[in-house]
């Protein structure tokens, strides 16, 4: 139970998954500021920010980013890698004497949030929702708070990758397993790959509950999904295709029998910013091929 | 040497101890003060030097100082509450932790931050504070009780019993809280690894406030009581013959460390073995004698966590190993030393 | 000094003890005795105020014990009580010296450093005052406490009484002499002693006064003379006994069999 937990916690920190609660929140919220609007130093804790401050040109002047932002790869000999949201403290975000700092509002640990916010430093925080429309106005927002409004390249770049999206004539039902270690579970609604299997012109495999939850065989078998989906590294850490089959109740689903598994990047699938059209199309890509 | 001045002697060297490594510990950090000493810095700010950046003054008061402080202030009430259990349960191995008191406390916190969660926005962020405290205080207190029914008759303690209800309640807790914590989407209620090993990371001056509040309440009432816990060793009834008020004092006893333990779980999580670790060491120098190991276990439990702390910060910079995983490091130990020795008198 | 009337004590439906009367003048040292389960613990221990009876208050120097604070019995009354095996991670003299807690704060002083010094003598325990208590011998331990609780009465105070329960268990010949020899000094400066004992040819001796007890009850009580006839002691005991005259100090001596 506690590996589980530990695990859990580590996943929804990684691919920054919340449940809407329904009510619709104001976009930005606090500002107290202290520098001058010039953003030298920036701080992103977030993958899909750190994609949409660097496609906006600002790449140089980030200068540390949590363990999720993976992409551009530059980043890595330019910024800081500050750790997970979850656990991260407030001094090493201190040390690298940022200007401004951009969160999403999802699993951020409320300590570190009531820190961030008396340290003075100027902060926006963003609602992120896993959707089209809520990335091309997440886009929008943190080009906002960076003082940039040249960002319609960004969002038309999005909608010209939908558009080569293939419709696929039977749905095929998906499930995406996230695998790590001997901690399976996987994503139901209201996760971000939900949101991107429907994009991508399929249909998420699990509708009974949301967020993430631990796998077992019962409701993998009920699910019978017709593709198995997972990350790059967990497939490869769960030993590849034939370990995939192992997985419990998967020989008895559709995508057992047939050996429908496809991976792709976490960073890719996940950071919902201004790849979110080639995150789309490639997963349409493989979802045609896999249900020929 | 007199008594009394020996142990003034002690207090002293500890407490001179304990500002060396506070200092140590104010020098540790990722954060760079622009070519100034941390202490400098901490100097700008007590003499109110405006050329000190806002950043500056911010890690070095809020994030730093605060933390150090709040080591000091946790790490004494638990070792001195594990002290003071030891002395009414008359056995070298009862300590909140493993008689259940911070499972009691985490769960009933949990439960308190949950209900909460629906009035949250009702209520102002200090009344949420206390009703998490209070109800932490309360679990301590309810677990304590249970406890002391089930392993206490005639004032004679069964140990065994004692350990196992801790292990029942720890259960109980653990299940509960795990629960809580599966089903709920609160943020509030955190990730379970900070219930379970604690950290001191999100100390602020007014938790600090709390804490010493509870610690100069609690210590007025338990620290002269020295004299009277080590009558306790002679069986209460010969306590009671050499004037000690037996029930006064075990109601007191109990009350305090469910306080203390409560604040300090509701605010730090769990932070284990302290209250085991400190009264071992101490009992090594100065045998079982409560008129010097309460009072100094005070000092020490502060130098351990403080200690701790310091080494959880700057092991695996810029990230932070939780505190728990380091006092269970010393405190595994220190329990199979316990119970090696104590062989005979268990079985 | 101490008087107390039918005194009853249950456990749940059981009677310890039945309408018990005992009345204690100053400077007596009254033994208890009686066979097993005869309930003379459980009296001594109603005596000395350490559980509660049913019945109206004893009379402790003619004030009811409940009206009395602690503190101040503390220093008119001691007990000694069998001892279970109680860890003690102390040294003997830390030991000793707990029997001065109802009289210094803080800090033991001179005068408590003296009292327990001599009381460590008297009971011959002195050499052994840097010891850890935990690696006495029965016997040895069983000395320490008798040295502790007298060294709790020495003070000032006129009349004042002292309990024990079985306190020659474990000792030795030379020892059990000792400490009745202590006892009975104590009782001779106008103090009270109350002792429960096995062997009663040493209570014969030391006594002023005895209580055979048996099922609770008081079988017999007054002069050790009075009180240990062969058929009292018989009856009590359900074991044929004779009685004669002791040949050194003519108190009655009691032969079994």
């Amino acid at each position: 139970m506690k590996k589980f937990i530990l695990a859990a916690s580590v996943l929804v920190a990684v691919y920054s998954c919340k449940k809407e609660e329904g009510t619709a929140k104001e976009n930005t919220t606090e500002s107290v500021s202290e520098s001058p609007k010039s953003n030298n130093k920036i701080v992103t804790l977030n993958g899909g920010i750190t994609e949409i401050v660097s496609a906006l040109g600002y790449e140089k002047e980030i200068v540390g980013t949590d363990v999720t932002s993976t992409y551009p790869e530059s980043l890595k000999a330019t910024a800081k890698d500050l750790g997970h949201v979850r656990s991260m403290t407030i001094e090493p975000i201190m040390a690298v004497s940022p200007t401004l700092i951009l969160a999403s509002d999802k699993d951020i640990n409320p300590e570190l949030m009531g820190k961030i916010k008396s340290s003075g430093i100027k902060t926006e925080i963003f609602k992120q929702e896993f959707t089209v429309d809520g990335t091309k106005k997440l886009i929008a927002d943190v080009a906002k708070a960076l003082g940039n409004t040249d960002y319609q390249k960004l969002n038309d770049k999005i909608d010209a990758d939908l558009k080569q999206i293939q419709p696929i004539s039977k749905k095929p039902k998906v499930l995406f397993i996230y695998a790590r270690g001997n901690m399976l579970m996987v994503a139901g609604k209201n996760t971000p790959m939900a949101s991107l299997i429907q994009l991508a012109g399929g249909e998420n495999a699990v509708n009974d509950f949301e967020d993430f939850k631990p796998l077992t065989p019962e409701a993998v078998v009920k699910a019978n999904p017709d593709v198995l989906f997972f990350f790059t590294t967990g497939l490869q850490g769960a030993g590849g295709n034939e370990g995939a089959l192992k997985m419990p109740g998967v020989a008895q689903t559709n995508a057992g029998k047939n050996k429908k598994i496809i991976a792709m990047d976490g960073g890719l699938v996940s950071a919902f910013g201004p790849r979110l059209g080639e995150a789309a199309v490639a997963l349409n890509k493989l979802l045609v091929e896999n249900t020929k | 040497m007199k008594t009394q001045n020996k142990l003034y002697l002690y207090l002293i060297l500890s407490a001179v101890l304990l500002i060396l490594i506070a200092v140590a510990a104010l020098n540790t950090g990722v954060y760079d003060f622009g070519g100034n000493s941390a202490f400098g810095t901490l100097w700008q700010y007590i003499k109110g030097d405006p050329a000190l950046s806002l950043s500056h003054k911010y890690v070095i008061w809020d994030v730093r100082a605060a933390r150090i402080v709040m080591a000091i202030l946790i790490g004494s009430m638990l070792a001195v509450s594990g002290t003071g259990l030891q002395g009414m349960f008359k056995n070298p191995l009862a300590t909140g932790d493993l008689i259940g008191l911070t499972s009691g406390a985490t769960l009933l916190a949990a439960i308190a931050i949950v209900l909460g969660g629906y009035f949250k926005h009702y209520l102002p962020e200090t009344v949420q504070f206390s009703l998490v405290g209070i109800a932490a205080f309360t679990g301590a207190f309810l677990s304590m009780m249970l406890v002391y029914r089930i392993s206490t008759s005639g004032g004679t303690t069964n140990v065994v019993m004692m350990l196992l209800t801790g292990v029942a309640i720890t259960a109980i807790g653990f299940s509960v809280t795990g629960f809580l914590i599966y089903i709920s989407k609160d943020e509030q209620l955190r990730d379970l690894t900070f219930w379970n090993l604690g950290s001191l990371a999100a100390a602020t001056w007014m938790k600090n406030g709390i804490l010493a509040v509870v610690l100069c309440i609690s210590y007025t009432m338990i620290l002269p009581q020295g004299k009277a816990l080590n009558a306790m060793m002679l069986g209460e009834k010969d306590a009671q013959h050499l004037g000690v008020h037996v029930e006064i004092l075990k109601k007191q006893i109990i009350v305090v460390t469910a306080l203390m333990i409560g604040t300090c779980v509701a605010f730090s999580g769990t932070i284990g073995f302290v209250g085991l670790i400190v009264p071992y060491i101490l009992r090594l120098l100065f045998k079982s004698d409560y008129v010097f190991i309460l009072p100094l276990s005070a000092v020490c439990g502060s130098i351990l966590l403080l200690t701790a702390d310091t080494f959880s910060r700057s092991i695996v910079a810029p990230s932070e190993l939780p505190i728990g995983i380091l006092t269970a490091l010393m405190g595994g130990p220190i329990f199979i030393a316990i119970l090696v020795k104590s062989k005979k008198s268990l079985s | 000094m101490i008087t107390a009337h039918q005194i009853n004590y249950r456990h749940k439906d059981f009677h310890i003890l039945k309408n018990i009367d005992i009345s204690l003048e100053y400077g007596e040292f009254l033994a208890i005795v009686g066979p097993n389960g005869a309930g003379k613990s459980s009296l001594l221990s109603i005596l000395a105020n350490e559980v509660k009876s049913d019945n109206p208050d004893i009379l402790f120097k003619n004030k009811p014990v409940h009206d009395w604070k602690i503190s101040e019995l503390s220093m008119h009354k001691a007990k000694f009580s069998q001892h279970n095996s109680n860890d003690i991670p102390l040294e003997v003299k830390d030991v000793v010296m707990m029997g001065r807690y109802p009289y210094f704060d803080a800090q033991p002083r001179e005068e408590d450093y003296d009292a327990s010094d001599r009381m460590m003598q008297e009971t011959d325990v002195i050499h052994l005052k840097d010891r850890e208590y935990n690696t006495l011998s029965g016997g040895e331990k069983q000395r320490v406490h008798l040295s502790r609780v007298m060294a709790q009465l020495q003070n000032p105070i006129a009349h004042k009484v002292i309990f024990l329960d079985e306190p020659l268990n474990n000792l030795d010949v030379k020892h059990q002499y000792k400490a009745l020899e202590i006892i009975k000094n104590f009782t001779r400066k106008g103090n009270s002693a109350v002792v429960v004992l096995h062997d009663l040819n040493l209570a014969a001796q030391y006594a002023d006064k005895v209580l055979l007890m048996k099922s609770g009850k008081a079988a017999a009580y007054g002069k050790p003379g009075e009180v240990f006839t062969a058929e009292h002691i018989t009856d009590a005991y359900n074991f044929p006994c004779t009685i004669c005259p002791h040949p050194i100090h003519h108190n009655p001596m009691i032969i079994f069999g």
